[in-house]
């Protein structure tokens, strides 16, 4: 039970100590990986590559901005919704939540995707609109990662909200709707400051 | 043992108790008694609050027998407070 759950649902049967150091690991490996990779964080579900390279510093700050900000938002409105939401509850919803993230960024460093694009791109700009330049096997392969992308972006939501729901006990589908409008809109703004 | 139905299986409507019978000297008392609160509760519901009773109230040791987290357990109790209030209510 406990490991359909792991998938499924982690809020609902996890220690909330044991939520919080998986989420904090993860935390720290995906700064380092976004390091590694001379990328930086641009709100909570993309990354940009900076002309100037990044130190593990500034993308653990960001890192952490990108975590504290929905961590507030969500608190506040844990809060309204049931008084009795409690902080570690929140917090680890949102250092658990960008885990499937987190493994997009490292499928997508193992598969070498940014030398994809940039064939790619090379590519179009040759008058290539085909592609027929580009090896179809690697087409495929990066097919594939594309849906799988968009099968981990979806499981970070459904993460999101399934952890929201047990932080503030909510049975409302309303409810869990506004939890993922408000992640989206929080994130479309933070990405002007950082 | 059995145990006592608390809703109809027919129409999922409240049961109530209709007759009780001595088990010493087989008196029989018939009449329309409604059912204690606590055994309108499902039986996992009246489980729940037996072992909140035995753990002294502490959802923290509850959670970790239930091997649930502590947020599930907490939820738990605040949906069956809330339905113990309901039921309070109908009756």
């Amino acid at each position: 039970m406990k490991i359909r759950n792991l998938f499924l649902n982690p809020f609902l049967d996890f220690k909330e100590r044991s939520l919080f150091l998986v989420g904090i690991v993860g935390f720290l490996l995906s700064s380092y990986l976004v390091y590694l990779s001379g990328e930086q964080f641009n709100g909570f579900m993309h990354f940009y590559h900076p002309e100037e390279a990044v130190s593990l510093l500034a993308v653990l700050k960001v890192h952490l901005y990108m975590v504290l900000a929905p961590f507030i938002l969500f608190y506040v409105m844990g809060i309204i919704l049931n008084n009795k939401t409690r902080i570690i509850d929140v917090l680890n919803v949102m250092l658990i939540a960008p885990f499937p993230l987190y493994l997009m960024l490292l499928l997508s460093k193992l598969i070498n995707q940014d030398k994809f694009t940039n064939e790619i791109d090379k590519a179009l700009k040759n008058g290539d609109h085909t592609l027929s330049s580009i090896d179809k096997g690697q087409m495929i392969l990066f097919g594939v990662f594309g849906i799988l992308a968009l099968f981990l972006l979806f499981y970070q939501f459904y993460l999101l909200v399934k952890g929201m729901n047990v932080a503030v006990n909510n049975k409302k589908i309303w409810i869990s709707i506004l939890f993922v409008a408000l992640y989206f809109m929080l994130d479309l703004g933070i990405q002007f400051y950082f | 043992m059995k145990k006592i139905p608390v809703n109809c299986p027919c129409c999922d409507a409240k049961l109530k108790v209709a007759k009780l019978i001595c088990d010493s000297c087989d008196t029989e008392v018939v009449g329309k008694f409604t059912l204690p609160l606590l055994m309108q509760l499902t039986i996992e519901e009246q489980e729940f609050v037996l072992n909140f009773l035995k753990y002294s109230g502490s959802l923290k040791e509850m959670a970790n027998q239930m091997g649930k987290s502590y947020p599930t357990v907490r939820n738990i109790l605040d949906d069956l407070i809330h339905k113990l209030n309901s039921l309070a209510n109908e009756n």
